[in-house]
């Protein structure tokens, strides 16, 4: 394993969790340690009479802890993944381990061939039917009262929205949940992420309003469109395709370098998102997992880890969104095909994917030869014919990206929303930045 | 211009204003328009089109200058592993542990690597006080990046500039003040003599307590000039300074009464031999110039005569070496008379008290192996080497005071019998968590098995879980230190 302090870091669950594992990561803690090269598993001496143990499954990564800590790692798990970082010596390798762990990995290994074995139901195509009728008679007749609604909103103008902000959309969006149309009421909910106290508000709501009006408009006039527009249009709308299906289509065999895991919590559902480049392919994959509650994550997987893996995308129009059908950890580091080595590229490859598919929310790509720049208070993405575009990355990120180029170039996995560039990912030799 | 008009109409609304559409929509606008819905439609339609238009268009603007790269580091990087121990102590708010690391790359004279820098540097605006320490372990690359940031860039400033004494904080002018009294003693009076009149009186305390380093008569006009202050803080601050001061018009009468109401004489004993014996007057002699002064008349505990506890406040503010002169006997002869008079060890506490005061090496030597733990202070009179043997008999009853002798800047380890006496007086009595941080720095890692039986030992009520929380946390320490000892 050679997990750094800082990938191991990312899998906290929050910064209190990532801080109390650090301090968890010393040997007196641990009145067992021990590990092999497929688990660690160790003995932490908490306020209580009986240790907890904690078991990190190394092929895979994951945990167990027998803490009633609902945080998912625990920062048992955190501080042993931690201790062995810093200090792998200190463990005991044993090749035969404690009844427990064999347990637990056994567990493991059995449910991860489990969907395998999975009995095949019958379908009954009748019933199936007539359920996505009805569901599409719903989802039009939402789709015609949205409409409406737009249509209202645009005649009146927009001007007092941002008095009412939160209540602006909360009916409609309620709406369009009753008639399962999650896709638009996730759309509509954006609204509540524009900041109505800063200037430049005013174009953000109507080219949202707007672009869910295309999106119903296109859903209308569906049978005059491609098949994999029509997919990416009943995916914005709320029809989700399910992972067995997806995993039936040809997958994309690579090594995959992971650029960034960044996670959002939105009311009780934490969304997590991992982005893939294939060496070889020279393909983003994005990967999407949802946590509700105290759910534990189902892949942990860490940024700077190389994976070699079989990558399946969903359907959809010049869309990145995929599942990791199986994978495995590759040590050595593999070299990266980039792509756009100026900005005029960049704003090429973003031309051509809004020509695609103009409903793309996020836009990724590597850019070689990069610098960043300030100017006053403004931070600049540059490249070495002097042209740029302004980073939307907080000051605090661009001060730690600065310091870590140290004005020198470098290779940037960048996203694009929203009209904003933000930076992720700094690569400079073997060396690499996660900044979010 | 076509970014402007569709937020006009969509502020507007399209009941009061619809534009027409743009030239750069070419022909796809011109069938918008056309189509036969209603103005919203046509609106949003039109709207999108130009939008995604405008956006799928954009180009990258040219960005003007460029940063320098960062010059090489100068002295070597730190090593990983202790690099990682200071962000772990810096990202856990381990203060302790952090300050502890700072000293260690400081003494190696080592930078931290480059990705460190900003939150170093964050932490030094934090703490002005330890700023510039930390400045010093970012090495080229912190200077460099100061360069870019205007909040960093005062952290290479000259900490507090010339004009702090006229426009500094209170704090920042004490310090100053103080730094300038033990480098230039005078200039720190004229400076205090310039600025007196327009202070308030908490702070013209503050300030005259600073004069307390390398008092001299040289002080003794500036003093006296602040006894008639209207403020009766000032006058006591100014009368204690001028008490102390040997030669003073003040010390001098101490001096004179004493030596009117002590005297050495010499008394026969077994008919040949001589002995030095000393004589206190119980006669009160003394005028109320005296008492003027803050010299109490009236002793408050009932075995302490007037007389006497006239006498030893004034010792206590004589220095011993100018007393024994003045007497005709050596230091530690006056000393060891003192002692054995009758009412001798009623005197104590004041005898502590001048040989603190004036640390004499002489009568602290007699006093601290007396091993009473009569005043901690007393060790301040002698040498770092000489302090430690005389640390144990402070343990029982002025721990905090003593920790702050054995918490230096150096983080020396402590002997291990003073260690284990500190650890048992430890779990007695409850301090604060830093002192237990702070200790684990010091203790030898021979004590180890005994901090592991406290844990394993101590009682499950809430005091004991106090301790034994605070003990855990100084093996964690320990542990933390052991990683690069």
């Amino acid at each position: 394993m050679q997990y750094t302090r800082d990938q191991i870091i990312t899998l906290a669950p929050d910064e209190a969790s990532a801080k109390a594992g650090l301090q968890l990561a010393t040997g007196s803690k641990w009145v067992v340690k021990a590990g092999n090269s497929k688990a660690l598993w160790g003995d932490c001496q908490g306020s209580g009479k009986t240790p907890y143990k904690t078991i990190v499954d190394l092929t895979n990564i994951a945990f167990k802890c027998s803490c009633p800590s609902r945080k998912f790692p625990c920062k048992h798990g955190l501080g042993l993944m931690l201790l062995y970082a810093q200090h792998p010596g200190a463990f005991a390798v044993e090749t035969e381990p404690p009844p427990h762990v064999t347990e637990w990995l056994g567990k493991r290994e059995e449910k991860a061939e489990k969907p395998q074995q999975k009995e095949e139901k019958p379908v009954d195509e009748a019933g199936k039917t007539k359920r996505a009728e009805a569901r599409t008679k719903k989802v039009n007749a939402g789709i015609e009262e949205l409409r409406g609604w737009i249509k209202d909103v645009v005649r009146a103008g927009i001007m007092n929205v941002p008095q009412q902000a939160y209540q602006f959309s909360e009916t409609i969006t309620a709406r369009m949940v009753d008639a399962q149309a999650g896709g638009l009421a996730n759309q509509l909910r954006q609204i509540n992420k524009i900041n109505f106290f800063k200037e430049g508000w005013q174009r953000q709501l109507i080219k949202r309003l707007s672009a869910i009006y295309l999106i119903t408009e296109a859903y209308k006039n569906a049978d005059r469109l491609p098949a994999d527009m029509v997919t990416t249009l009943q995916t914005l709308i709320g029809w989700t395709q399910a992972k067995e299906e997806v995993l039936q289509r040809t997958p994309v065999a690579d090594t995959w370098l992971i650029l960034s895991v960044t996670t959002t919590e939105e009311g009780n559902i934490t969304t997590e998102k991992i982005w893939l480049y294939g060496s070889s392919t020279a393909r983003f994959a994005l990967v999407l997992n949802f946590y509700a509650g105290g759910q534990g994550q189902q892949q942990l997987l860490m940024p700077g880890m190389h994976i070699k893996a079989d990558v399946v995308y969903f359907p959809g129009a010049a869309q990145w969104r995929a599942l990791i059908k199986e994978y495995q950890q590759v040590e050595t580091a593999i070299a990266l095909t980039v792509l756009a080595e100026d900005m005029e590229t960049v704003y090429t490859l973003i031309t051509q994917q809004l020509v695609q598919n103009p409903f793309t929310e996020q836009i990724p790509f590597l850019l070689g030869n990069a610098r960043l720049v300030v100017t006053g208070n403004a931070w600049f993405l540059g490249d070495e014919n002097g042209l740029g575009c302004a980073v939307a990355n907080t000051d605090d990120e661009c001060w730690r990206m600065l310091a870590f180029s140290k004005g020198m170039s470098f290779t940037c996995f960048c996203i694009y929303e929203n009209e904003q560039i933000v930076i992720h990912t700094l690569l400079a030799g073997d060396k690499m930045c996660f900044v979010r | 211009m076509t970014g402007n008009e569709i937020v006009k109409a969509a502020l507007l609304g399209t009941e009061k204003y619809m534009p027409a559409t743009w030239p750069e929509l070419g022909e796809t606008g011109t069938k918008i328009m056309a189509l036969p819905t209603g103005s919203e439609d046509r609106f949003l339609k039109l709207a999108i089109t130009a939008l995604l238009y405008e956006e799928a268009g954009r180009k990258p603007v040219a960005v003007a200058g460029t940063i320098p790269i960062c010059p090489p580091e100068v002295r070597p990087l730190a090593g990983a592993q202790l690099a990682l121990l200071l962000r772990t102590a810096l990202e856990t708010n381990d203060t302790e542990v952090f300050q502890y690391f700072v000293y260690l790359v400081t003494k190696k004279n080592l930078v931290l690597p480059a990705e460190m820098v900003p939150m170093l540097l964050n932490k030094a605006l934090a703490n002005k006080r330890t700023a510039e320490r930390l400045v010093q372990l970012c090495g080229e690359t912190g200077r460099w990046l100061c360069g870019f940031n205007e909040r960093w860039r005062t952290l290479l400033l000259p900490q507090e500039g010339d004009n702090v004494w006229e426009t500094g904080t209170p704090e920042s002018r004490k310090a100053y003040l103080l730094a300038t009294r033990r480098a230039d003693p005078a200039l720190a009076v004229s400076l205090l003599a310039s600025t007196i009149d327009k202070e308030n009186a908490a702070n013209r305390v503050a300030l005259l307590e600073q004069l307390q380093v390398n008092l001299s008569p040289a002080d003794e006009p500036f003093l006296l000039g602040l006894v008639a202050d209207k403020s009766p803080k000032v006058k006591q601050t100014a009368i204690s300074l001028l008490q102390r001061i040997p030669g003073s018009a003040i010390n001098t009468m101490y001096l004179q009464y004493l030596r009117q109401t002590v005297q050495i004489k010499e008394e026969r004993y077994l008919l040949i031999a001589k002995k030095k014996v000393l004589v206190i007057s119980e006669v009160i002699t003394a005028g109320e110039e005296l008492y003027d002064t803050g010299i109490e008349k009236l002793s408050a505990a009932k075995d302490m005569p007037d007389y006497l506890f006239i006498i030893g406040q004034l010792i206590s503010l004589t220095d011993p070496a100018v007393l024994a002169g003045e007497l005709g006997v050596k230091e530690e002869e006056l000393l060891t008379m003192l002692l054995q008079h009758k009412e001798g060890q009623k005197l104590l506490p004041y005898l502590a008290n001048a040989a603190a005061l004036y640390a004499n090496k002489v009568w602290a030597r007699i006093l601290l192996a007396r091993n009473d733990g009569i005043e901690i202070k007393l060790l301040e009179a002698l040498p770092e080497t000489e302090r430690r043997h005389f640390y144990g008999q402070f343990v029982a009853e002025q721990l905090p005071e003593l920790l702050s002798y054995l918490f230096d800047d150096v983080y020396s380890a402590m002997d291990v019998p003073l260690a284990e006496q500190i650890l048992t007086q430890l779990i007695k009595k409850y301090y604060k968590a830093q002192v237990y941080n702070r200790l684990a720095l010091h203790l030898p890692f021979e004590v180890m098995p005994r901090l592991n039986a406290y844990i394993d030992n101590l009682r499950d009520d809430y005091n004991g879980r106090y301790v034994k929380g605070n003990i855990a946390g100084m093996i964690r320490i320990m542990e933390v230190k052991r990683q690069y000892y």
